[in-house]
């Protein structure tokens, strides 16, 4: 059952009126569809002239890293222009954490440059953390950061142990900033994505010959869905793991183990992102209040995930089929 | 009780009773005109041509005040404060009826303005990614004007009914 929205949140009246405008731009699942349909890439970029990613668009993109590129500044300028007008700006902040935790890998490897946008980790910070002092860092990710003391990612076992590591702090962090009782309806729907990505995580190591007792020891804690995790590390077959996932991830992992093996992660993935979308509609229905600023910001997030599915497809020249059946719904 | 008391009394809380009238209008209208203001800030700063329409649903939880002033003035007139003829509501009945008849209006007023400042919000939402609805979503927060117009015109009926009982 989908928790309330929450009622009379006035202050919240100036960013969601900004969004009702933003939503209004953004583009539908029809478009997508067309796009994917395109014959060529340069078609597709000259249609992307009418929407209003123009505004990012620079003369002369035509390679993956350009519209990487422009895409990631798409999301994250809007992004933090919502986060300035909102009352409450770690709901802003699950939308650019990702990329955060990007330069944070970079500067625990010691890597010059940060390339990613910045949001949570300051340059400064960043900096900080390459020299060895992790004390800056919030105190859910300072443990796990301070363990990797030493570790640079050099060989191939040091890789997967950062990157088990970061992942499992990215996690924590983003539960950490989701989670407003206040908001039960944001707190579900971090909750059911934090999940969602942890058990992709998971079956791509199961699935990798990783062992997975590495991730019981380095990719928690993760709050309520420790007991979870540990029982799905000790069970080693993904195949099983569908009778122990709780409610609705529990059958969308059933019907992904029924698509063909080299499917199954990206349907699950697929099916979980679609899931998020349905329950973040609802906040559709709210005129200002938190819900419809989390709801933009993910409809937004999928558009961007949409456009780039399309773009490196159409890039690498992938049948139009294989990219239609990828496309996710979006949020309007 | 003495007559020049019970005056007193029933003009005392018949003022009392235009003050609420008018304060509780007021301060609705206040709070309903910043919940539609919010809203209507947010979409103008991303589509300042968009003004025009949503100045109405801006303007509209407004109106609670004024009934309440006019509900106020009413008071005023009937119980003779304006005309200096204090005698036009001399019992302490009419006095208290009139407490009541301005408190009721004034909750009317006050609640329905800030229902009404919701109403235009979702209205401004509506227009922001639609412009052609604007007719429509006016509509809704003028459903809601409704009820505070029918508690002014029941408030002004009761203040003279009752006012013609205690001049006669």
């Amino acid at each position: 059952m989908l928790a309330a929205l929450t009622k009379s949140q006035n202050k919240w009246g100036f960013v969601c009126g900004r969004v009702s405008v933003l939503e209004g731009r953004l583009l539908p699942y029809e478009f997508f569809v067309n796009l994917a349909g395109l014959e060529r890439a340069d078609e597709l970029f000259h249609r992307l002239q009418d929407t209003s990613l123009r505004e990012y668009m620079v003369p002369g993109a035509v390679s993956w890293e350009d519209w990487s590129t422009i895409l990631d500044n798409y999301v994250h300028e809007q992004v933090l222009s919502l986060r300035q007008n909102s009352p409450n700006r770690g709901l802003a902040d699950l939308f650019t954490l990702s990329e955060d935790y990007l330069n944070l890998k970079r500067a625990i490897q010691n890597r010059s440059g940060y390339p990613f946008n910045m949001n949570v980790f300051s340059e400064a910070r960043l900096m900080e953390v390459a020299s060895g002092n992790a004390s800056l860092l919030p105190d859910l990710v300072r443990p796990a950061v301070a363990s990797l003391s030493g570790i640079t990612g050099g060989d191939a076992e040091n890789q997967m142990l950062l990157d088990i590591v970061l992942d499992g702090a990215y996690l924590r962090h983003y539960l950490g900033l989701g989670n407003h009782p206040e908001i039960p309806v944001v707190r579900d729907w971090v909750k059911s994505r934090v999940l969602g990505r942890a058990l992709v995580v998971l079956w791509r190591a199961a699935r990798a010959g990783h062992p997975l007792k590495l991730y019981q020891q380095h990719f928690l804690p993760l709050g309520e869905f420790n007991g979870l995790i540990t029982d799905l590390c000790s069970m080693g077959d993904p195949r099983t793991w569908g009778a122990v996932i709780p409610g609705r991830l529990g059958d969308l992992w059933n019907q992904a183990l029924e698509a063909e093996e080299d499917e199954q992660v990206s349907l699950f993935e697929l099916l979980s992102a679609n899931t998020l979308t349905a329950m973040a509609r609802s906040a559709k229905l709210q005129t200002a209040g938190p819900e419809r600023l989390a709801g933009f910001l993910w409809g937004l997030w999928v558009e961007a995930f949409n456009l780039k599915l399309i773009i490196s497809g159409k890039l690498n020249k992938l049948d139009a089929g294989l990219l239609k059946s990828r496309i996710r719904d979006t949020y309007v | 009780m003495d007559q020049s008391l019970a005056i007193e009394i029933g003009r005392g809380l018949a003022i009392a009773g235009a003050g609420l009238a008018v304060g509780l209008g007021c301060c609705g209208s206040g709070k309903g005109i910043g919940i539609a203001s919010q809203a209507a800030a947010g979409v103008i700063s991303e589509k300042p041509d968009l003004f025009g329409q949503l100045l109405v649903m801006l303007a509209l939880p407004g109106t609670q005040g004024f009934y309440g002033f006019i509900t106020a003035i009413m008071i005023f007139m009937r119980t003779g404060l304006i005309n200096g003829a204090w005698e036009a509501s001399a019992s302490v009945s009419t006095g208290v009826a009139l407490f009541f008849v301005g408190l009721a209006v004034g909750l009317a007023l006050f609640v329905s303005a800030v229902w009404q400042g919701e109403a235009s919000a979702a209205g401004i939402a509506l227009v922001a990614r639609r412009k052609e609805e604007s007719g429509r979503a006016l509509l809704f927060p003028a459903m809601v004007e409704t009820y505070a117009v029918v508690s002014l015109l029941a408030g002004i009926l009761t203040i003279i009914w009752l006012t013609s009982i205690g001049v006669a």
